[in-house]
C-alpha cells in the first residue's frame, strides 16, 4: 500500500491507483471526465481562512501543517473514508496549485501515513504496518552502533536508526516515506513523529515519556531529550539513545561534530526526560 | 411523506447511514429510531461499515416493540475491489455466489429472513458495464424474483452506466444511491434519469461534499428566512428536488433537527437558485 501525491493536471497513469482530489474548489481547466477521479472529497481540504492565512508562503509551511492536522482531527468521517482505501493499493492525491512540496496533498499524505504507521486506521483484525524498510540484522545480542546525523535536524531519525541498527540513509528514506521530514521541528519538539518511525521498526515506544530521575532509574533502552530548552516558546531538544547491556551505560549521539558517538560523560547531558523503547520480537 | 418506488414499495423520506461508526454503531442506530429514523442504511462491508453491529441494534429495538416489520433496511453488496482481507464471501467463488453467500452472511447479521432493499455497491469499473456487472446485476434480480429483498438498487453509477442498466437489464433499478457535489449541479444528470424512470435517488455526503456552498451568501439568507441551520436547509432541499437523503450524524441533536427539516417548504425559485449555487 502506498499514498502518493500528484497535481491533477499530470496525465493519469494506472500506476496511479485509486485517484482522490483533495482541493476544496473544483480545479480550473479541467472538466469531471478528465479528471479520471475515483474520489472528490473537497471538504479534507484545509478551511477556507487557513489557505488564506498559509497563501503557499514556505515560511509557514510549518506552522500550516500542524494547524491542518488539527483540522483534519475533526473530520473523522472524510479522514475514515480515505484511510479505508489505503490497505488495498496505492491512493494518489491530486492537488491543482503550482508548488509540488508545499501544498495540501502533501500535509495530507504525512497526516494519513502517521496515522496509519500507528496502525489506527479504523479496520479491526489485522493491522497494515506501512513497513517500508526492515532492520537488516536482528536486535537480540546485537550491540547498538551509533549512527551520526546527515541533516542537521536529523537527531531523530539517527536515534531510531542506531536502534534499528539501519543506515541513517534507510532510515530517512523510511521516514521520508512515511511523510515525516528532518526539517520538521516536530521530529525534535514533540513524540508524534517519532513513535511511528520506531513503531514502524517493529520498536515499541512507551506511551508516555517519564520525567529523567537518574541514569539508574533509566530503563535498558530509551530515546532520551537532551539539550532541552524552549525555542519562541515551543519546547525542542537533542534526540539521543540510552542503552544499558553487557557493555553497560551509555549514550549514543548521533551529533556530527563529536569525536566519540558513544558517550559516557554523563555529568555533562542533564536530560529531561524520556522515552521508553521495548523490541517487539 | 414517504416516496414509493415504480414497483410500489414504499420508503421513509430520509434515511440514517451507518458508515465509519464502527464500535458506536449500534448506540447509533437505537438513538437515530429513537429520534424518529425509520430506514437505515449499511454494508457487508467490514472498511467503512459494521453491520453485525446494525443487527445488534435491531435485536435490542424488537425487544422494546420496536420490530422488523417497522424499520426499512437497507444494505449492500460490495465487490472484492471495494473490501479488505475481511471478505463476507468466498472470493474465488462465481460473482453469483459471492452475491449469494454475503447476502446470506447479511440476513445472519441483522437477524431478518428478507431485505427492504439491496444494494449493487458500485459498478466493477469506473467506465461502462462489463460481464462482471452483468452478472452481479443478474444475481441481485434473482434475489429479487425469489422475493427476498423487496427493491433492489445500485450506488456509486454514473450516467451511463445508469442508462445502460436500465435499458438492458430484466428488472432496471428501483433506487439509486450516489454522492452529491453541488458543483455538479448536486449529480443533475443521474437525477433526470431516475426522474425519467421512476427510480429513487438517494443522495450522500450532501453536507461534507458541499460545506464551501454554506459561505454564500443567499444560503444563510435562506437559512435565516426559514429560522433554520444550513444542514437541514440543505437536506429539505435535496427532498424537495425529489431526492432522498441519507445522514449519519453521531449527534442526536442533529439526529432530530434534521428530521424536522420537513416543516418547512422552500419556493420554487429558491429550489432553483440552490439547484445552481455551486456551479
Ligand atoms: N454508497 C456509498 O458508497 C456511500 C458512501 C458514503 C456514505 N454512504 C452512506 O451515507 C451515509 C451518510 O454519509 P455522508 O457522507 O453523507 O456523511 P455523514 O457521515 O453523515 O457525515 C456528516 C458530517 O456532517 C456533520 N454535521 C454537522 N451538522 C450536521 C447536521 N445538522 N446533520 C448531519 N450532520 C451534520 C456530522 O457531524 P456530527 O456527527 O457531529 O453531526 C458529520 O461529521 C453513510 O453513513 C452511509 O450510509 C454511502
Amino acid at each position: 500500500m502506498k499514498v502518493m501525491v500528484k497535481r491533477i493536471y499530470a496525465p493519469a497513469a494506472r500506476s496511479d491507483g485509486f485517484r482522490v482530489l483533495v482541493d476544496r474548489l473544483w480545479p480550473r481547466g479541467i472538466s469531471k471526465s478528465d479528471a479520471k477521479l475515483d474520489l472528490w472529497l473537497p471538504d479534507l481540504g484545509p478551511s477556507t481562512a487557513l489557505r488564506q492565512w498559509f497563501n503557499h508562503d514556505p515560511a509557514r509551511w510549518e506552522e500550516f501543517q500542524h494547524r491542518y492536522h488539527a483540522e483534519l482531527k475533526g473530520k473523522t468521517e472524510l479522514v475514515s473514508e480515505l484511510k479505508g482505501q489505503v490497505p488495498r493499493g496505492t491512493v494518489t492525491l491530486l492537488y491543482s496549485v503550482k508548488d509540488e512540496q508545499h501544498n495540501q496533498a502533501v500535509a495530507l499524505r504525512s497526516f494519513l501515513m502517521i496515522r496509519l504507521a500507528a496502525g489506527r486506521h479504523g479496520t479491526r483484525g489485522k493491522k497494515h504496518a506501512v513497513v517500508v524498510e526492515g532492520p537488516n540484522t536482528t536486535m537480540s545480542g546485537r550491540a547498538l552502533k551509533p549512527v551520526v546525523q546527515l541533516e542537521r535536524t536529523g537527531c531523530g531519525i539517527a536515534a531510531v536508526a542506531a536502534i534499528a541498527g539501519v543506515s541513517y540513509r534507510q532510515a530517512q528514506r523510511t521516514a521520508n516515506q512515511l511523510g515525516i521530514y528532518a526539517t520538521d521541528r516536530r521530529l525534535w519538539s514533540e513524540t508524534t513523529y517519532v513513535r511511528p518511525l520506531l513503531r514502524n521498526y517493529r520498536l515499541c515506544p512507551a506511551s508516555t515519556e517519564q520525567p529523567f530521575l537518574s541514569w539508574s532509574s533509566l530503563p535498558d533502552l530509551a530515546l532520551l531529550a537532551i539539550k532541552w530548552h524552549r525555542e519562541r516558546g515551543r519546547p525542542c531538544w537533542h534526540w539521543v539513545v540510552f542503552v544499558r547491556d553487557s557493555d553497560g551505560e551509555r549514550v549514543l549521539d548521533s551529533k556530527r561534530s563529536l569525536k566519540s558517538h558513544v558517550r559516557r560523560d554523563f555529568g555533562r547531558m542533564m536530560p529531561k526526560w524520556y522515552l521508553a523503547v521495548v523490541t517487539k520480537r | 411523506m414517504p416516496w414509493t418506488t415504480y414497483n410500489n414499495v414504499s420508503i421513509p423520506s430520509f434515511m440514517y447511514g451507518t458508515a465509519w461508526k464502527k464500535e458506536a454503531t449500534t448506540g447509533l442506530v437505537l438513538q437515530a429510531v429513537e429520534a424518529g429514523f425509520t430506514a437505515i442504511d449499511t454494508a457487508n462491508q467490514l472498511v467503512h461499515y459494521d453491520e453485525a453491529r446494525v443487527g445488534e441494534a435491531l435485536v435490542q429495538l424488537a425487544r422494546q416493540g420496536i420490530t422488523r416489520d417497522k424499520l426499512f433496511l437497507q444494505t449492500k453488496f460490495t465487490p472484492v475491489n471495494g473490501q479488505d482481507h475481511r471478505l463476507p464471501y468466498d472470493a474465488g467463488a462465481t460473482i453469483t455466489t459471492q452475491v449469494q453467500q454475503s447476502f446470506a452472511s447479511s440476513l445472519t447479521h441483522l437477524h431478518t429472513d428478507s431485505l427492504d432493499s439491496y444494494v449493487l455497491h458500485g459498478p466493477y469499473s469506473r467506465r461502462g458495464l462489463g460481464a462482471e456487472d452483468w452478472e452481479v446485476w443478474a444475481a441481485l434480480e434473482s434475489l429479487y424474483d425469489a422475493g427476498k429483498t423487496r427493491m433492489i438498487g445500485i450506488s456509486n453509477v454514473s450516467a451511463d452506466q445508469l442508462t445502460l442498466l436500465c435499458a438492458k437489464a430484466k428488472h432496471k433499478p428501483m433506487m439509486v444511491q450516489n454522492r452529491c457535489y453541488a458543483a455538479f449541479g448536486w449529480d443533475k444528470e443521474v437525477r433526470e434519469i431516475c426522474r425519467t424512470h421512476g427510480i429513487i435517488y438517494q443522495g450522500f455526503s450532501l453536507l461534507t461534499a458541499n460545506s464551501g456552498i454554506f459561505a454564500e451568501p443567499e444560503m444563510r439568507a435562506l437559512a435565516a428566512k426559514y429560522q433554520t441551520g444550513l444542514a437541514q436547509l440543505v437536506f429539505r432541499f435535496s427532498q424537495q428536488i425529489g431526492m432522498l437523503p441519507l445522514t449519519g450524524t453521531t449527534n442526536p441533536q442533529h439526529m432530530k433537527e434534521d428530521l424536522q427539516c420537513e416543516r418547512f417548504t422552500l419556493s420554487s425559485e429558491e429550489l432553483a437558485a440552490i439547484e445552481t449555487i455551486g456551479q
